[in-house]
């Protein structure tokens, strides 16, 4: 008896992942605007650890993926009062044109850009916005092949409890990385649909899903 | 020479107090408690600093070079007060002797004001000497006692040696410190009794003045006192007088209270000249510690820094912080710094180092780091945002703002003085049409197979066209026919034919 009750609190335990069950971590989940997505995510993008992740190449549609999320954090009526709201964008590729972020829902006056000349001030900056403490979100452009880069921004990532994007090549998917969850996305054959690879996640098996887009 | 107080009475006592029945108060209904802070031996104090030879300090009175302030050792030596210099030296040749340091006297004065401001609100400054007005916190600190205990502390904190008494008035209270006499006066009616047994030296009336006085064989105040008024006033002047008057509390005194400067300044000079960086950062992080001081006792904080770094014969290397919000937080200082400091190449070696700050008062009523550094998000996203700004440059931080205004390169737009205008409500873009979120930063002219543009591949039209034909009233005219369109990859473009040219332009990633 005594034995059973052990095993019972053993599966509480979160630290004690399941086979086949998607662990319901107690890290707060932002939902990401996808019904899909966030079942497969456990409830949404995972805050405070780092995100990766990996594009063939800009304008696929990875940004609209991740727009409804951030339109959210922007929202004074979605957040509750004294949680930080603003967004920063290290590196991006192109200029984020700004009427299409107003046309998300975005709130451009807690949106701040940050260009890098090299790549390894972009990381700097990513890593200097987590340690502020001061970011909803972060996400960042770096197509570093390092992992103590990125275990340097996991751990920052940790400590700050934002939502952290790291958007690197589809290239390096092969690297490994220590990035809890690890995304690759593409067009599926025929065009106009976005094609999730999710390659890890928390407790749970690699999968693929079609987004509509 | 021992007085008698009955007899004092007898001239001062009868005449009116002052000549000009104008400045004479009524009776002050709110008694004052001065406490003065005398620092006797303050030139030598601020020479002494870092010199490892005895020093002697000249006076600056008489045309014959004359000791009159001399250190331990040198006392030791047999050096002292009034020796002229060729003596001294004779008895210690390593004697260093220095002119007075006046500038650097201030300083120390205006630093241990700052510190006394938590005593009392009203701090003057006389000589070498600070009046703090003290009847008002008596009732906070308890005792006179425990508030010359708090002083002292001040003064020992900075290493100054200081002699202290208090008085009912501001200039007796003077008096008695220069005397050296540890007095504790709190009621008027004891004044004349306290004063009678001081020695004429403690008026600091001028040399020929005390000089006339020994002659008529008046040695000390209580003689003063007993000569007739007017006869007095005739040979040594209504102004000596007058300072009579203000030690007994029979005429106001007009004195204005310090406070800190809004431009705050101090200086260091390092131990030798270098272009290192761990002696710099060491040294500015005295005069970062000494601002936070003086912004933490005022409650205010710094918004603008200039740190000079002074060179022997280069004019001085200057480096410019500017704050998004005042702040009184010497390690965010020192961090800014040190970012800037490590951009900076030095010309020369570094001699010494002067800060100097704009003062404003912080945004809060409350101190910033009452609790933690940087109490809000706000508040840590502007720190963000400094330092970001201090390594990659102004221009490459900045916000977002939509415009209305048809051209799509006019739309937008990077705010660069973010985030000064962030409380001003997004405005609506004119553009109904989907937009797309990545903008190249100059049209990229397409390539063609046919009638059709090329992008890694033939293009397939989407939407469109959405004609925009606009700004003919400026140089930036255009006529354009924008359309959406997929390459062979999947990449959902935004293309434009130019209604003039009729090439194909990208202009647009919808990412």
């Amino acid at each position: 008896m005594q034995a059973c009750e052990q095993i019972e609190s053993l599966l509480r335990d979160q630290r004690l992942w399941q086979l086949g069950r998607l662990s319901q971590s107690d890290r707060p989940r932002l939902p990401s605007g996808w019904p899909a997505l966030d079942r497969s995510l456990g409830g949404g993008w995972p805050l405070g650890e780092l995100t990766e992740l990996l594009v063939a190449d800009h304008g696929i549609g990875e940004l609209s993926l991740l727009l409804p999320a951030l339109a959210r954090l922007t929202q004074a009526t979605q957040v509750g009062e004294g949680t930080s709201r603003w967004i920063t964008l290290v590196a991006p590729p192109h200029i984020p044109y700004a009427p299409a972020l107003v046309q998300s829902g975005l709130d451009l006056s807690h949106l701040l850009v940050v260009h890098a000349r090299q790549g390894s001030d972009a990381l700097w900056a990513i890593e200097q916005a987590l340690h502020s403490r001061s970011c909803a979100a972060v996400v960042g452009w770096s197509d570093t092949e390092e992992e103590t880069v990125l275990r340097r921004l996991q751990l920052a990532a940790e400590a700050s409890a934002a939502w952290v994007v790291l958007f690197r090549s589809a290239h390096l998917r092969r690297l490994r990385s220590p990035a809890p969850l690890r995304i690759g996305i593409r067009q599926t054959a025929g065009g106009r649909r976005l094609l999730l690879d999710i390659l890890k996640r928390r407790g749970g098996p690699p999968v693929s899903m079609p987004l509509p887009c | 020479m021992t007085a008698v107080p009955g007899t004092l009475s007898l001239p001062f006592g009868d005449l009116p107090a002052a000549t000009d029945p104008a400045v004479i108060a009524p009776h002050d209904p709110a008694p004052r408690l001065w406490l003065c802070l005398f620092l006797p031996d303050l030139p030598l104090e601020v020479v002494i600093r870092g010199a490892a030879d005895p020093v002697a300090i000249l006076s600056e009175e008489g045309r014959q070079r004359r000791i009159r302030w001399c250190d331990p050792v040198s006392r030791a030596a047999g050096v002292e007060f009034g020796m002229p210099v060729n003596s001294a030296l004779a008895l210690l040749p390593g004697l260093s002797i220095r002119p007075r340091e006046q500038q650097a006297e201030a300083d120390a004065l205006q630093r241990l004001a700052l510190r006394c401001l938590r005593l009392t609100p009203r701090v003057v400054i006389d000589g070498s000497a600070l009046l703090l007005e003290v009847a008002g916190s008596l009732s906070f600190f308890g005792s006179v006692d425990a508030i010359c205990e708090e002083a002292a502390a001040e003064s020992r904190a900075l290493g100054y040696a200081v002699q202290m008494s208090v008085a009912p008035t501001a200039r007796a209270a003077l008096w008695f410190a220069r005397a050296g006499s540890m007095t504790r006066l709190s009621d008027a009616a004891h004044l004349v009794t306290a004063l009678v047994p001081l020695p004429l030296v403690v008026t600091g009336w001028s040399a020929s003045v005390c000089k006339l006085l020994r002659r008529m064989g008046v040695r000390r105040l209580g003689d003063c006192l007993r000569l007739p008024r007017d006869g007095l006033a005739r040979r040594i002047g209504a102004g000596c007088l007058a300072d009579i008057d203000e030690a007994l509390g029979r005429r106001p005194e007009l004195r204005p209270g310090w406070s800190p400067p809004e431009r705050h300044a101090s200086s260091i000079d390092l131990p030798a000249e270098t272009r290192e960086a761990g002696p710099i950062s060491a040294a500015l992080d005295v005069l970062l510690r000494r601002l936070e001081e003086r912004l933490g006792r005022s409650q205010e904080g710094a918004r603008l820094l200039w740190i000079h770094l002074q060179h022997r014969r280069f004019p001085a290397t200057l480096l410019r912080i500017g704050l998004l919000r005042p702040t009184a937080n010497a390690a965010h200082l020192g961090q800014l710094a040190a970012i800037h400091l490590a951009a900076r190449q030095v010309p020369a070696p570094v001699s010494g180092l002067l800060l100097e700050a704009d003062v404003a008062s912080l945004p809060e009523g409350i101190p910033a780091d009452f609790f933690d550094p940087c109490p809000d998000h706000a508040e840590r996203f502007a720190v963000l945002v400094e330092r970001l700004r201090m390594r990659l440059g102004l221009g490459a931080v900045h916000g977002l703002a939509a415009c209305r205004e048809h051209r799509p390169e006019r739309a937008w737009q990077a705010l660069a003085d973010w985030p000064a205008g962030s409380t001003s409500p997004a405005e609506r873009p004119v553009a109904v049409r989907a937009r797309p979120s990545w903008m190249l930063e100059e049209p990229r002219l397409l390539g063609m197979r046919g009638d059709v543009p090329l992008f890694r591949g033939p293009l397939q039209l989407g939407a469109g066209p959405e004609r925009i034909e606009t700004g003919w009233w400026d140089s930036g005219d255009i006529r354009r026919d924008y359309y959406e369109a997929w390459n062979p990859q999947g990449l959902r473009l935004w293309i434009f034919r130019d209604g003039r040219t009729g090439a194909w332009y990208l202009h647009g990633l919808f990412g």
